[in-house]
């Protein structure tokens, strides 16, 4: 059959245009990455990052002035969180497609996010997926603004440290015994976590250790989806460690958790835990600036 | 190389005659009936087709976000669809609430084969098509306009006929005159009527009618305007689903499928991101 792909028509952004006009589709994208991710999957295509309503790049504001009329329309709604949606430059709130705002700002003119991935990665082996790429702009941001200095590939490394690897509470792993039978996909996983201090077994059977990580993790009361996972080794030979990028949902919000070990199955379910401590941790994480959290 | 006088090679589409057209001044204010052609129109566009796994992984995706409709195949043209219908059959995986669809072209075997895929369902609609537009009609296939009709009016008698053969399904038929955007208006209401006049639908048993822009070759409002001018001139009209498949090659899918649904249009056939290929 000869084959002639420009396209449907997108049923997502006919749906969302309707949404953003005041009549439900009756189709739920509530949580539209995850529907976007498992699309990617089965049709074997990447979705535009520039996407209507769902694309990587599409609540991420580049310009500073586009920013500031954001932050400043975000502070008008929370006084008048009942008033019709109504902020510069977002037809949608990002929180109803399960999404959050990001700004991206330019660390100086010559890098932004580019340049800060760049330089993690020459420097530092780190290959940040695009999205982690863009909330960890922010982190950067906000070094940038307290130090008032030129940023140096060393202090870069030190916040994505900081913001990621070092989020050790209240969970950190201890330590973790997997076996599985031969012939079998199942693995059974126990896993000890100290608690603030406390220290506690995990135990669960799954396809693969981080399928088992997760329910053992749901059966002690925390419910976590993953919505994006990528790993890779870093550095060479017998120094090479592994380092798992996490996307997680907790209690209906996106948060992203980095690991590394000598261990892939240590650095992912360290990563699992560096987004559910970040989700806990007093501090909002940068990245989720949205009308609740913005100052 | 591109022309410096391209009406030399391109000629304007011509627009419906419809001065009065009341679509502009509509708003869209309820939501149509979407039905997802992910599985059948994109998966036959995709480089590397789904395999099992994926298909399911995709139907139940389109389950969870709300779809009621789904086109799953074209089972009696590919083996691989047609045990995708049988499994989602056979393993009872499609919800009560949840229709499956097939497309089928009019041609006496290839029907009977979309019904033996269909074997058991509790709800389908059979979804037929063949091609109205005069550059087909006389060039790819050599037949006349009574032909053509007569085309879609023996299939939608062995359809009706098989349907009645096999109570235990609820049925719904659909026919599609394929590449409607660049058929003549009055044949289409023509070949419709014909289709109409064999299954006898009614306001308690409507058909399906679904008007493809298979090549997008005009601007939207020429969409809503064929569509405003459809539904003012077939018979019956309320004996019909109005259903539109837009395509995308002008970048104008979506505000196509819009206007129509503004001119009068009930569903829409699309997937999700706007992935896939013709008809």
């Amino acid at each position: 059959m000869v084959t002639v792909s420009v396209g449907n028509v997108d049923i997502v952004t006919l749906a969302m245009n309707m949404y953003t006009q005041g009549v439900h589709p009756e189709l739920d994208f509530s949580n539209i990455t995850p529907v976007m991710r498992e699309v990617e999957y089965c049709n074997q295509l990447p979705v535009h990052p520039r996407h209507p309503y769902v694309g990587d790049l599409v609540f991420t504001a580049f310009s500073g002035s586009h920013q500031d009329a954001i932050k400043k329309g975000m502070a008008d709604r929370r006084e008048h969180p009942e008033a019709p949606w109504d902020v510069p430059y977002l037809p949608i709130d990002p929180l109803d497609v399960g999404r959050s705002y990001e700004a991206v700002i330019r660390v100086n003119s010559q890098s932004g996010k580019g340049g800060i991935s760049y330089l993690l990665e020459q420097e530092h082996g780190i290959e940040l997926p695009r999205r982690l790429s863009i909330e960890f702009s922010q982190v950067v941001q906000e070094v940038a603004d307290r130090t008032a200095k030129e940023i140096t590939s060393q202090m870069i490394y030190q916040a994505f440290a900081d913001e990621y690897l070092e989020q050790q509470s209240p969970f950190c792993l201890v330590n973790h015994r997997m076996s599985s039978e031969p012939d079998s996909p199942a693995v059974h996983l126990e896993a000890v976590i100290s608690e603030g201090g406390e220290r506690k077994t995990y135990s669960a059977e799954g396809n693969g250790p981080l399928a088992a990580f997760i329910k053992a993790l749901a059966g002690a009361g925390h419910d976590v989806e993953i919505i994006d996972y990528h790993e890779h080794a870093r550095g060479q030979g017998s120094d090479a460690e592994a380092i798992a990028y996490v996307e997680v949902r907790i209690e209906g919000k996106a948060v992203f958790g980095v690991g590394t070990d000598e261990s892939i199955t240590s650095a992912s379910m360290k990563g699992v835990l560096s987004a559910i401590n970040r989700h806990y941790s007093t501090q909002a994480p940068a990245a989720n600036v949205t009308a609740d959290t913005l100052a | 190389m591109m022309l410096s006088d391209p009406a030399k090679k391109y000629s304007p589409f011509v627009a419906v005659d419809i001065p009065d057209r009341q679509w502009p001044n509509q708003r869209i204010e309820k939501a149509p009936i979407w039905t997802s052609v992910d599985l059948r129109d994109g998966n036959q566009s995709l480089i590397d087709p789904m395999d099992q796994e994926r298909k399911q992984r995709l139907f139940d995706l389109l389950v969870k976000v709300g779809f009621k409709e789904i086109e799953v195949g074209f089972p009696s043209a590919s083996q691989t669809d047609f045990d995708f219908v049988r499994a989602l059959i056979e393993q009872n995986k499609i919800p009560e609430d949840v229709t499956i669809q097939v497309l089928t072209q009019a041609r006496p075997h290839l029907i009977e084969r979309t019904f033996e895929a269909l074997k058991g369902a509790k709800n389908a609609i059979v979804h037929v098509y063949n091609a109205t537009d005069p550059m087909f009609r006389r060039v790819v296939f050599n037949v006349n306009k009574e032909e053509c009709i007569q085309i879609a009016v023996d299939a939608t008698r062995q359809i009706r006929d098989q349907m009645n053969d096999a109570p235990e399904t609820h049925w719904t038929f659909q026919y599609s005159p394929e590449l409607f955007t660049t058929t003549e208006m009055d044949f289409a209401v023509e070949i419709v009527e014909a289709v109409m006049d064999t299954y006898a639908p009614s306001i308690d048993h409507r058909m399906i009618v679904n008007l493809p822009a298979t090549v997008e070759v005009a601007t939207p409002n020429n969409y809503a305007d064929q569509i405003e001018w459809f539904c003012r001139n077939v018979k019956n009209r309320d004996t019909l689903i109005v259903s539109v498949h837009p395509h995308n090659d002008r970048g104008t899918g979506v505000a196509a499928a819009e206007l129509t649904l503004m001119a009068g249009a009930d569903r829409v056939e699309g997937t999700l991101f706007g992935n896939g290929e013709r008809r």
